[in-house]
């Protein structure tokens, strides 16, 4: 279970990096820019994408059972992981004024 | 039409939702701990704290099989089955059981456990404790209840539940848009991201344990095919599903049993690598014995079971059962085992244990939120002097009894179960109530008016803290200890405590002071009306999203 644990939650994690940054709000945040729709449309084309690939890695090293509850529950805990960090980073920089 | 659609599954999502809130909180609360019902079984056991772990790779089979069947000739010679106990995943230790013959009016007889340590003493005098299987129990049956009304009460909230996460889906349009906003201190845009968040994040979990929840008792809340194909016996369906071998009968002339090591080598072979999970033996010392060996299939994610039979005092194989069971004995069997996540190792059940914390996180959030936003209705009449309405009040005091009012519970439990002298005949039951005491008395304060959440989550989050500390005065290891010799079984509970305490304190430390009452609600109001640098940001962001769009 563990040697597919490390790569399918880098795949899951970096799919939702990308799934975020696809946001607009989000893209303008982190990066300081306003994203094209086209930049918006090919990050999700490629979180898909990632996604699927970790899928594939599930259900082929794993029976189709276990593989699709591990690729859901690894997707549950990074996408969370993912939004408490961005959820962290806003508190953050709500803190910092104050100090000033 | 699309409106009018709309507006109706708000209102179901609302209604259904808010209805069974608090009671599925109490049944998600007690289901997320039962991931964890071995691991508080044994924490809430100190006596097996020191010697008892041990892995199944690690042992001597031969020689624990026959050390068992001397053990149980000599202690329990009139038993009606023996169980030896091999270490699982789940049950890290070996264990001498049996069970007495039923008396009149039972169901079965009384089940006694004897532990064996990693040195081969025997520890017979453990404290009664209900342990992790109260939550279990908590979960479906709830307690004080009959059992057939508290199942019925489960199943109508179950389905109530399920109605709502479906009318969720349907109302909630942004789904992916908001899939990472959590915006903290806004009110009840706050409550509603947290609730959309939970939800959607863990939405395969929730659907899945919602759905294969009302499986597990489909037989109880829909019986009328059961009646009309088996005439409702139920013996007769699972037969057809899981052909299970018929109990011997004892024939009642005394006989001898063979030595389990003489059919060791059989078992091995026949069990084409799967480990053995325990050994029964019916009517142990009877002409008519029979041997049942239970594998593991860990492997899977049905719950499933694979015997092995062999006759008991000629030690003969007789046959396989669960070897092939049908399609649909299968399909239950996987739904089951995905609804009890028996089959999973640390990492998974972590996974699901954390999902179950985000269905309370939904639960909770949602009925937050409908009463945040009733209090913002009324929130200028209260100002001017006016109570708030009968709705209202209710509300706020069932959430702040049941959503803070629960892990003090849960820890007054664990707590009760170290206080209460282990030799007290009456502790099986005084843990229990102390449970309920623990509820009890956060719902009558928060009715009364004398605690706020503030409150309330600061003594929980030190009872939970105090866990640890507590384990380590009245237990022969302690958290260091345990994890030094690699007693992750036991030390996890502790780790647990740590971070539901944690999490408390730092849920109090966001509830501003004197919530509850009205200067401090004026306060807030008064903070929230203030643009900061922040709510300025998020206006401008909504705006762009607009325009985007």
């Amino acid at each position: 279970m563990v040697s597919i644990l490390l790569p399918l939650t880098a795949l899951n994690l970096s799919a939702f990096v990308i799934f975020a940054l696809s946001s607009f709000s989000t893209y303008r945040e982190l990066l300081g820019r306003a994203p094209t729709e086209n930049t918006g449309k090919l990050l999700k084309i490629a979180a898909a994408l990632l996604l699927t690939a970790s899928l594939w890695l599930c259900v082929a090293s794993k029976s189709w059972g276990l593989g699709l509850l591990l690729w859901f529950g690894n997707m549950t805990m990074t996408a969370l992981l993912v939004a408490l960090l961005l959820t962290l980073r806003d508190e953050l920089k709500r803190k910092k004024p104050k100090r000033r | 039409m699309k409106e009018s659609f709309f507006r109706t599954m708000t209102w179901l999502h609302t209604w259904t939702g808010l209805l069974v809130c608090w009671l599925l909180m109490l049944i998600f609360f007690a289901g997320t701990l039962s991931y964890y019902r071995y691991e508080i079984n044994l924490w809430m056991k100190p006596e097996l704290h020191t010697n008892v772990l041990q892995q199944y790779q690690d042992l001597d089979l031969a020689q624990t099989l026959v050390q068992g069947q001397t053990y149980l000739a000599d202690t329990a010679p009139g038993a009606k089955t023996w169980m030896l106990r091999l270490p699982t995943h789940r049950l890290p230790f070996v264990g001498y059981a049996w069970m007495d013959a039923p008396k009149e009016g039972e169901r079965r007889g009384k089940f006694h456990e004897h532990i064996v340590t990693t040195e081969g003493e025997m520890i017979s005098d453990v404290r009664a404790t209900k342990g992790g299987h109260f939550f279990y129990r908590l979960h479906f049956d709830l307690h004080y209840l009959p059992v057939p009304l508290a199942r019925y009460l489960v199943g109508f909230a179950t389905m109530f539940m399920l109605l709502a996460i479906i009318t969720g889906i349907v109302i909630h349009k942004r789904i992916f848009k908001d899939f990472f906003a959590l915006r903290l201190k806004k009110g009840p845009r706050s409550w509603l991201d947290s609730h959309t968040l939970s939800s959607v994040l863990a939405l395969p979990y929730h659907l899945m344990i919602t759905y294969t929840g009302l499986i597990t008792l489909m037989f109880m809340y829909m019986p009328s095919a059961m009646e009309a194909t088996y005439d409702g016996n139920r013996k007769a369906l699972q037969k057809e599903i899981t052909p299970v071998s018929t109990p011997a009968k004892p024939s009642g002339t005394p006989g001898e049993l063979v030595s389990l090591s003489t059919i060791l080598p059989s078992v091995l072979e026949q069990a084409e690598g799967k480990p053995i999970r325990d050994i029964r033996i019916q009517n142990p010392l009877d002409a008519n014995s029979q041997i049942q060996v239970v594998l593991r299939n860990d492997s899977r994610v049905a719950d499933h079971e694979y015997q092995l039979l062999y006759q008991g005092t000629s030690g003969e194989f007789i046959g396989k059962v669960g070897d092939s069971p049908s399609s649909m004995g299968k399909a239950y069997d996987t739904m089951i085992g995905l609804h009890a996540g028996r089959f999973a190792e640390p990492t998974l059940r972590f996974a699901l244990f954390l999902s179950g914390v985000l269905g309370c996180v939904m639960i909770a959030s949602g009925t937050l939120l409908w009463s945040k936003k009733l209090r913002q209705k009324q929130q200028k009449q209260i100002d001017q002097g006016a109570r708030p309405s009968l709705g209202l009040y209710i509300t706020e005091s069932l959430n702040l009894g049941v959503i803070a009012g629960l892990p003090i519970a849960a820890a007054s439990y664990l707590w009760a179960n170290r206080l209460l002298s282990a030799d007290y005949a009456g502790r099986y039951d005084a843990e229990i109530n102390l449970f309920f005491t623990g509820l009890g008395v956060t719902l009558l304060l928060a009715f009364l008016g004398r605690i706020n959440w503030r409150g309330a989550l600061l003594t929980g989050g030190l009872m939970w803290l105090g866990i640890p500390v507590l384990n380590a005065l009245t237990s022969s290891e302690n958290l260091i200890t345990n994890i030094v010799k690699g007693q992750w079984f036991i030390a996890w509970i502790d780790l647990l405590a740590l971070m539901v305490g944690g999490l408390m304190l730092l849920a109090a430390s966001y509830c501003k002071r004197k919530i509850d009452n009205k200067v401090g609600n004026k306060h807030k109001t008064k903070v929230q009306d203030a643009p900061t640098t922040n709510s300025v940001k998020a206006a401008e962001s909504a705006q762009a999203i607009k325009e985007h769009v």
